[in-house]
């Protein structure tokens, strides 16, 4: 492993090792909100998904928000540690905390459905694959969306563009993308649907990369 | 011996605010210290030494090393100490350890357990319920426990009280006469520059006024006091600052020797202080 692949590894143990408490408590509210959701969405879990990986998002966006508040950008910076380093385990430790947040939601979905559905436990590939790919790629999506924003102004409000982007990319992706509509959600991910995810998961990985590319470049020109 | 510290016609234009063709330079085992009023530029140029800020144009090198092109590399080698602890206020001092420490190659743990024995700083306590003495002394720990050749200090007595800034101050001196590490140390408290620097850089509304060793500013610069009635003889063309009131005036120098031999018997020549020289700059300009 390269010296600075150790380093981001290093920096990601360090974010999540410093918020630690703030994404306990955000992973608390993902558990509350999967317990809670209704009947109705028990049955369209794959879409409902698509709310709980925005609102993790919007949850976890902004605890980057604390490194300009309290100066720890300026910390890590006097440090034997690139800009380039910061600014791609940022990246990561966003998406690690997305990722293991949707997983626990799902996790606590599947158990309530267990004990209190008839059905049991039939969730089927298609239904797994859809019920966390679709709030993966919006978080991959979010991600590379708002933290651009976040690396080029100092000051700004990163709930709301975090809850904008949210509200934009469900309208988008949940309801026009997906012909999903509000009360006919489906499950299952049909042969149709295959082709067009597939280009979305990787447009959606070359947005990421794309996004990377700009926080970096806004992140060096940067003046701490 | 190579510089630690070589800035050559540094520029950078914030808009508002510029620091104007700065030229410094820091010999190894000194201590220097950066004065000027608040908004002189002091925190901007050192966060340029540290990249943290960009430079527009100008040559920094730091151990002769290029500062943007081996930033890395340099900055193993150097600690940053600051006065604004607030991102670390709910974690204690092991804590803090264990984030900073495995980003350097040469931290040396039974350093920091030896200093945190000599400054007697408690590892579990949290650093909000530290005392800003502690909290810098904490911060010292870890700068000698990775070995770093450079210190920099922007403002580290400014919220201390006199007793910790006296001890803070001691604790550097006793430290400078045992080691090789240079320490640039930035303050606008102009006695604790005093006590401590070999070299004194003053900046004034981003423009270098001068960068001396102390022995020089005290031969280059004077405290002239005279009546009145010496200001109609031209006498003023020779001052940086002065001060007037009904009884005669006070003012600053760098001109001595031509006064000396003009006015020697009507005026009074003091040696002056940083403070007095500091002072007086900052007063309007004559020239």
């Amino acid at each position: 492993m390269s010296s600075s692949s150790k380093v981001i590894q290093k920096l990601i143990i360090t974010n999540l090792d410093l918020y630690k408490w703030k994404i306990l408590m955000l992973y608390s509210f993902s558990v509350f909100t999967a317990v809670i959701r209704t009947s109705i969405s028990q049955k369209h879990g794959g879409a409902s998904s698509v709310f709980i990986g925005a609102i993790i998002l919007l949850a976890c966006i902004p605890v980057f928000t604390g490194f300009n508040k309290n100066n720890r950008d300026l910390l890590f910076n006097s440090l034997p540690i690139s800009k380039t380093s910061i600014v791609i385990s940022k990246y990561f430790t966003t998406i690690i905390i997305g990722i293991i947040g949707l997983i626990i939601s799902l996790i606590v979905h599947s158990i309530k459905i267990y004990f209190s559905d008839s059905l049991v436990w039939n969730i089927n590939e298609e239904l797994a694959f859809k019920t966390f790919a679709i709030p993966f790629t919006s978080i991959l999506i979010l991600t590379s969306l708002s933290l651009p924003v976040f690396f080029k102004f100092k000051k700004i409000n990163i709930w709301l563009v975090s809850f904008l982007i949210s509200i934009f990319l469900t309208e988008v992706f949940a309801i026009r993308f997906w012909g999903i509509k509000s009360e006919t959600f489906t499950i299952h991910l049909t042969e149709k649907e295959v082709v067009p995810f597939i280009i979305l998961l990787l447009s959606t990985i070359a947005l990421f990369l794309i996004s990377l590319y700009i926080s970096i470049h806004f992140y060096k020109k940067k003046d701490l | 011996m190579e510089n630690v510290l070589d800035i050559q016609n540094l520029n950078k234009d914030y808009g508002g605010f510029k620091l104007d063709n700065i030229s410094v330079s820091l010999p190894p085992g000194h201590i220097m210290g950066l004065v000027g009023p608040n908004g002189s530029g002091k925190t901007s140029l050192i966060k340029i030494i540290l990249n943290l800020i960009l430079k527009d144009t100008g040559d920094i090198k730091v151990f002769g090393l290029d500062q943007q092109k081996y930033i890395l590399e340099i900055k193993q080698r150097i600690a940053f100490i600051h006065d604004d602890h607030k991102y670390f206020n709910h974690l204690n001092l092991k804590q803090v350890k264990n984030i900073i420490a495995p980003f350097y190659q040469n931290w040396d743990e039974a350093i920091f357990n030896d200093f945190i024995k000599k400054f007697n700083l408690p590892l579990n306590k949290v650093i909000g319920e530290m005392s800003r003495g502690m909290v810098t002394k904490g911060a010292l720990a870890i700068a000698f426990s990775h070995h770093a050749d450079f210190i920099i200090m922007d403002e580290p007595t400014a919220s201390l009280d006199p007793s910790s800034r006296r001890e803070l101050l001691d604790l550097l001196r006793e430290l400078m006469q045992h080691e090789k590490r240079s320490i640039l140390f930035s303050s606008h408290i102009t006695t604790d520059i005093e006590q401590i620097a070999d070299y004194v850089t003053f900046l004034k509304e981003g423009k270098l006024v001068f960068t001396k060793t102390k022995d020089e500013l005290s031969e280059s610069y004077a405290l002239i006091k005279g009546g009145n009635d010496l200001l109609n003889t031209g006498i003023e063309n020779h001052f940086i600052g002065i001060r007037k009131n009904e009884f005669g005036f006070e003012a600053l120098t760098n001109e001595i020797d031509p006064i000396r031999k003009k006015y020697n018997n009507s005026v009074v020549i003091d040696p002056a202080n940083l403070e007095d020289i500091i002072y007086f700059s900052t007063l309007k300009d004559l020239k």
